[in-house]
């Protein structure tokens, strides 16, 4: 037997942390100067309008969001994935993001008219994850029982309450806001302030170190409670903890980017395969490949049919959809 | 002192009695059997020891330490429990699983030198050295349980606790596992198991504990709690006790 056991766990944790760090930047490099209409490269080194602007005031924070956004989707999908011992467990299969999207279409549709008001956005789109969050730990504390199939089936009750309350709330708004409530449901990278970056890196930077920090535990809880408690594990005490970091995760980016699926279903199952399953070298690959891989697909939803945009929650669909079902069909 | 010590235990699934007032106490490391009919209350009593059923009357102590007093990682240090449910579909190695009993000993993102050398002992003491690499979902039953043992091994806490792990295993799979047993209490373990096998908790435990209905009706030698009438009396079907000339004792019943 070849490698010495084991020995391999820290440098393969160090490289998975570099080389998809590698991958980001490189991303972060790249997407901002791909584009429908293209950027004169050399007015860009010479730092002259317009197209310096267009790079440093739309496309450069629009990939910063994607990065940030596909972050926070990725290691959040992967975190629920052992929470919940399910490969098909993720914050929009839990309904946490219809929540969070339920939550901040009241918020929109009840503020007045200025454009987006942000922080109430994001305060009803955390309130909405946290509620389905809160079920989520009642069910899996009350049923002795308790089934991660019965949470699915609960996701789908919740995914489609969210979505009827949403349609309602539409239909009853008026022509401006009906629009900003459509534009904000169909899920995109737009390009934000730089201010609205910094409150979203200091929000979710925090939450990355938490969970990052517990990766072996998220390794034991994955084997069940009953294996886990035996191991020294507090269960109840991570799990909850877990659930309220995702929610916080995907609850912040879903008030800005509005829905955006598959992306934490299809990342950490890509990786999975790439680098294991264990969470020391999966999270970081996650926390870095998500980000690069929703920058990646933002930059082909912005350039595949330019001048026209794709909002990029259809492109992570028409990817994530097909992949979902070939997923069920594994099992 | 005692590695053990179980003082008026009693536990309730809502107005449902399941253990009523157990007590009992290990003074040195032995093989205990733990056995009884379906429902009896093994497995609670199991969970209660290990710390997995917050709410009970009544008293365990571990080393004379009462439990409650005791963190989760704490209580792990003390006792290593193996459940009863069986883990399947983790995308592990033999050895990621194996070190999983290593989880109480330290607070580290990654295993230390020392949990390393346990993980080389426990592979050693359950002959687990050929599957190491192999993924732990793609092993037999008799396999998978032994790769558990060998974690519950690794943590090495003076108290193991084991839910049926023979449950699935053939004679010869059942046997190296009781072989086994009665090594790690030679290197002086305690081992509480839940078994249905009664004529292996005659041959090879020291102490036998007859659950039934919530209550120990026996505490003592596998001789002296195995009688027939006894057996009979808990399991409700005729029991045959048996012994040969070279002193063997055959249980049988039917």
């Amino acid at each position: 037997m070849g490698e010495p056991l084991y020995a391999g766990l820290r440098s393969r944790a160090f490289w998975a942390l570099i080389v998809f760090a590698a991958i980001a930047l490189a991303a972060l490099a790249v997407c901002p100067l791909v584009g429908g209409s293209g950027l004169d490269y050399q007015k860009l080194v010479r730092r002259e309008r317009p197209d310096w602007n267009i790079f440093l005031q739309l496309r450069l924070p629009r990939a910063l969001l994607a990065l940030l956004t596909g972050s926070a989707l990725a290691v959040s999908g992967t975190l629920f994935q052992a929470l919940l011992r399910d490969a098909l467990a993720t914050p929009s299969n839990l309904g946490v993001s219809a929540a969070a999207s339920l939550g901040a279409v009241i918020a929109i549709s009840t503020a007045g008219d200025r454009e987006r008001p942000f922080p109430l956005v994001w305060l009803f789109a955390l309130v909405g994850a946290g509620l389905v969050i809160v079920l989520v730990v009642l069910l899996a504390q009350t049923t002795r029982r308790f089934s991660t199939f019965t949470l699915l089936l609960t996701g789908i009750a919740i995914n489609g309450i969210c979505l009827a309350a949403v349609l309602l709330l539409n239909s009853l708004a008026g022509i401006t806001k009906s629009f900003q409530i459509t534009h904000w449901l169909m899920g995109g990278i737009e390009a934000v302030e730089y201010s609205t970056l910094l409150v979203l890196l200091v929000v979710s930077a925090p939450v990355f170190v938490w969970i990052l920090l517990r990766a072996r535990t998220w390794n034991v809880l994955s084997y069940g409670d009953a294996w886990a408690e035996g191991r020294g594990v507090d269960t109840r005490r991570l799990s909850i903890g877990g659930f309220i970091a995702g929610a916080v995760l995907t609850g912040t980016m879903t008030a800005v980017t509005g829905p955006i699926a598959f992306v934490g279903l299809i990342v950490p199952h890509l990786l999975r395969r790439l680098v294991g399953a264990d969470h020391r070298v999966l999270l970081p690959a996650a926390l870095f490949g998500g980000g690069a891989f929703l920058a990646v697909c933002d930059t082909i939803s912005r350039s595949v049919l330019a001048p026209v945009e794709i909002p990029v929650g259809v492109t992570t669909a028409l990817l994530g959809g097909p992949f979902f079902v070939w997923l069920l069909w594994k099992r | 002192m005692s590695i053990l010590r179980l003082e008026g235990l009693s536990c309730a699934y809502g107005s449902t009695p399941v253990l009523r007032s157990v007590t009992a106490a290990v003074e040195h490391p032995e093989l205990v059997a733990l056995i009884g009919p379906n429902g009896a209350g093994k497995s609670t009593l199991i969970n209660v020891i290990s710390g997995r059923m917050p709410e009970y009357q009544g008293s365990c102590l571990l080393h004379d330490v009462d439990i409650r007093r005791m963190s989760r990682r704490q209580l792990c240090l003390q006792a290593a429990h193996v459940p009863q449910q069986r883990i399947d579909d983790i995308p592990f190695s033999v050895e990621e699983v194996v070190l999983t009993g290593r989880t109480p000993h330290g607070r580290g993102l990654y295993e230390s030198g020392e949990d390393l050398a346990a993980l080389e002992t426990a592979l050693d003491l359950t002959r687990l050295g050929p599957l190491r690499k192999r993924r732990f979902s793609s092993l037999s039953g008799g396999e998978q349980q032994r790769v558990l043992v060998a974690a519950a091994v690794a943590q090495a806490s003076p108290i193991l606790l084991l839910d049926e792990p023979g449950a699935h295993l053939d004679p010869e799979n059942q046997t190296e596992l009781w072989d086994l047993l009665a090594m790690l209490r030679d290197q002086g373990r305690l081992i509480v198991i839940v078994t249905h096998h009664l004529h292996l908790a005659t041959r090879r435990s020291d102490r036998v504990w007859v659950l039934n209905e919530g209550r120990l009706m026996a505490d003592a030698s596998p001789g002296g709690a195995l009688g027939p009438e006894q057996l009979e009396a808990v399991f409700h079907v005729p029991f045959h006790r048996y012994t040969n000339e070279q002193g063997r004792v055959f249980l049988n019943y039917g």
